[in-house]
């Protein structure tokens, strides 16, 4: 069998079982199974049990568990609702001050948390609501809730971000850092759309006098009031950075501050820490697990060969550098597009990808922060897009077609952005390239 | 977020009631070690920046439990149909052609957790018969860490076994966290 039908028939029958609606790790585990009898017999069985063990027992993945459950300790503390009222209190009186809000919000809590569907229900369900009330316009404001919640697996600390790098074999902690700035840009970004549109259509906001703004203090008090959440996102990016840490240990030391902030704010007790410890259990084991049954599926392929002959094929068509980027870019994207999972789509195209990047000699932190993008954008782009449907959950008044409409913007935004960090790679690798080794 | 009546109903009496206690226990046992995760790790942090005296342990010892506690999770969120997948077809399907495919799917996942529980299950026992250890420094008996692999690939075989019959919906929506 030729490298060629080898990989088409993998992709054809993983992405038969997977519209079929079998559990992603069932997919891959008969996809495994499966490539190991045809390839190897049953004597390559071994080799998969091995494989689930290595995986499962690969300590740079726990800190998937401890980012979610300080994210999930940080959001049951109180601490966001503190966020909030002093983001509220920050911004003051400009026009359009909910959207400035939700989208500052948004990123704040993807430093908290990672989790855009997580966000997009939050917000959707806390601030949308109160922002319809206010006046603001229906669109507009569902798109800054998508756009924000975006954010999220981009800055740190991001679950997606440490399984790219675990998959794609390179340093979790620079992975992590590199995504700050692309965040910051994102961010940037939507602040500048949505101010411009409503200076263009001050019908989009209500007048700031007719909003209710109610005291809450001084701003340096608002300030102050952030600063214990900011301190624990600065404890644990900065000790990745430093180099003083792993990013494992540095969650396990940002699980303890998010407790102790929890302890300050008087939430803390037994139902806080085990629903904490519960949720992040779920949502560890429900990823890890597909990882576990999927990393099998990588070794396959360099085992036959069919990654190495894949690049080589794709470098017979002497694609410029730019071309073969925006190849290997749009792909993901596609798929996506066809309704295919994002954790499934990175095993499947991070091996394929690993040897054209070093062919092309792309720089692979910049790569994969490019390719998280890719993966996250494609959560609010229509139809599929999974931050959709979480948004749709928690604001079920408003129309799936008029979230479409809204996404739209903001997908070619961060497709804008995406543009920039490509075509200044500096912007994505300067801070990871001023951490020392880890 | 549970499904009891659809997970009861498709159960075998006390059979499926204590299969469930098992599920849910090893749950709240895997949550505990997410905890022993926690501690271990923030140890070490505090052994080693604060008073230069790195552990050896607690690497390995974090390794070993995070692998128990994926598995040890695996049964209770199949109970709770939890498992990510892509519901497009199932949703859009008229039902009777839903309930087919939510049938062959269901049988397609108990086959392959019962292969791959056969699979891990013979590593495991090859393990425990060869005496292989885990690398030091802290060697234990390979097969006491492998062991959760097949444990939770087998009930969670059963599970879709069981939901088979009773027919509980697709998912419960805990794989949208992530």
């Amino acid at each position: 069998m030729t490298w060629w039908m080898e990989l088409l028939g993998a992709a054809g029958f993983l992405f038969g079982l997977l519209f079929l609606g079998v559990p992603i790790f069932v997919a891959f585990l008969l996809l495994n199974v499966t490539g190991i009898l045809v390839l190897l017999g049953p004597a390559g069985f071994g080799m998969f049990a091995n494989s689930i063990f290595t995986t499962a027992t690969l300590t740079a993945l726990a800190s998937v568990p401890l980012f979610i459950l300080m994210g999930d300790i940080m959001f049951r503390s109180g601490a966001i609702e503190v966020l909030l009222d002093s983001m509220d209190r920050l911004i003051g009186r400009i026009r359009g001050r909910q959207y400035v809000l939700c989208i500052l919000l948004s990123a704040i809590l993807g430093a908290l948390s990672g989790a855009a569907m997580a966000v997009a229900g939050l917000l959707g369900r806390s601030l949308f609501p109160s922002m319809l009330k206010r006046g603001y316009d229906r669109h507009l404001s569902a798109g800054t809730i998508l756009a924000g919640a975006s954010l999220d697996p981009i800055i740190p600390p991001s679950v997606l971000a440490i399984l790219i790098a675990t998959i794609a074999q390179i340093s979790t902690g620079k992975l992590l850092i590199a995504g700050i700035v692309p965040g910051m840009l994102l961010t940037a970004l939507f602040l500048i759309y949505v101010q411009v549109r409503v200076t263009l259509n001050p019908a989009l906001a209500p007048n700031v006098e007719a909003e209710e703004l109610k005291a809450r203090g001084s701003a340096m008090m608002a300030f102050v009031r952030m600063i214990p959440s900011f301190f624990i996102f600065f404890l644990v990016m900065g000790l990745v950075m430093l180099g003083i840490a792993t990013p494992t240990e540095a969650a396990a030391s940002g699980v303890v501050g998010a407790l102790v902030l929890a302890f300050a704010y008087g939430r803390l007790d037994f139902a806080l820490i085990k629903e904490s410890l519960n949720t992040a259990m779920t949502v560890t084991s429900l990823l890890l697990l597909v990882m576990c049954c999927a990393v099998m599926f990588s070794q396959l392929l360099t085992l036959t060969g069919a990654a190495q002959k894949f690049a080589e094929f794709m470098t017979l068509l002497s694609l410029p550098a730019p071309a073969m980027l925006f190849a290997m870019l749009a792909l993901p994207f596609f798929l996506e597009l066809m309704c295919l999972d994002t954790v499934a789509l990175m095993f499947i195209l991070i091996p394929l990808y690993t040897p054209l990047l070093k062919i092309y000699g792309f720089d692979e932190i910049w790569f994969y922060t490019l390719f998280l993008v890719v993966a996250t954008v494609g959560g609010i782009t229509p139809p599929f897009g999974y931050t959709l449907f979480a948004l749709k959950t928690a604001a079920p008044e408003i129309p799936m077609r008029d979230i479409f409409k809204a996404s739209w913007p903001f997908t070619w935004l961060i497709l804008f952005g995406l543009l920039i960090m490509a075509a200044f790679p500096p912007l994505v690798t300067w801070l990871p390239n001023l951490m020392s080794g880890r | 977020m549970d499904n009891e009546p659809a997970a009861r109903a498709g159960s075998l009496g006390w059979l499926g009631a204590g299969h469930d206690l098992i599920s849910r226990l090893c749950f709240d046992l895997a949550s505990a070690l997410l905890g022993l995760i926690v501690l271990s790790f923030s140890f070490e942090v505090v052994a080693r920046y604060a008073f230069n005296a790195p552990t050896e342990w607690a690497v390995p010892l974090v390794s070993y439990l995070l692998a128990a506690s994926i598995f040890l999770a695996m049964p209770e969120l199949t109970r709770r149909s939890a498992h990510v997948s892509i519901n497009v077809l199932i949703e859009n399907a008229p039902p009777l052609r839903a309930k087919i495919l939510l049938f062959v799917t269901r049988v397609l996942a108990a086959g392959a957790c019962l292969l791959a529980a056969w699979i891990s299950g013979e590593a495991t026992l090859s393990q425990y018969t060869f005496g292989y250890s885990t690398n030091p420094p802290l060697a234990v008996p390979k097969w006491c860490v492998s062991i959760f692999v097949p444990f939770g690939m087998l009930s969670s075989s059963i599970y879709f076994l069981r939901q088979l019959v009773s027919g509980a919906p697709a998912t419960d929506g805990s794989g949208e966290q992530l």
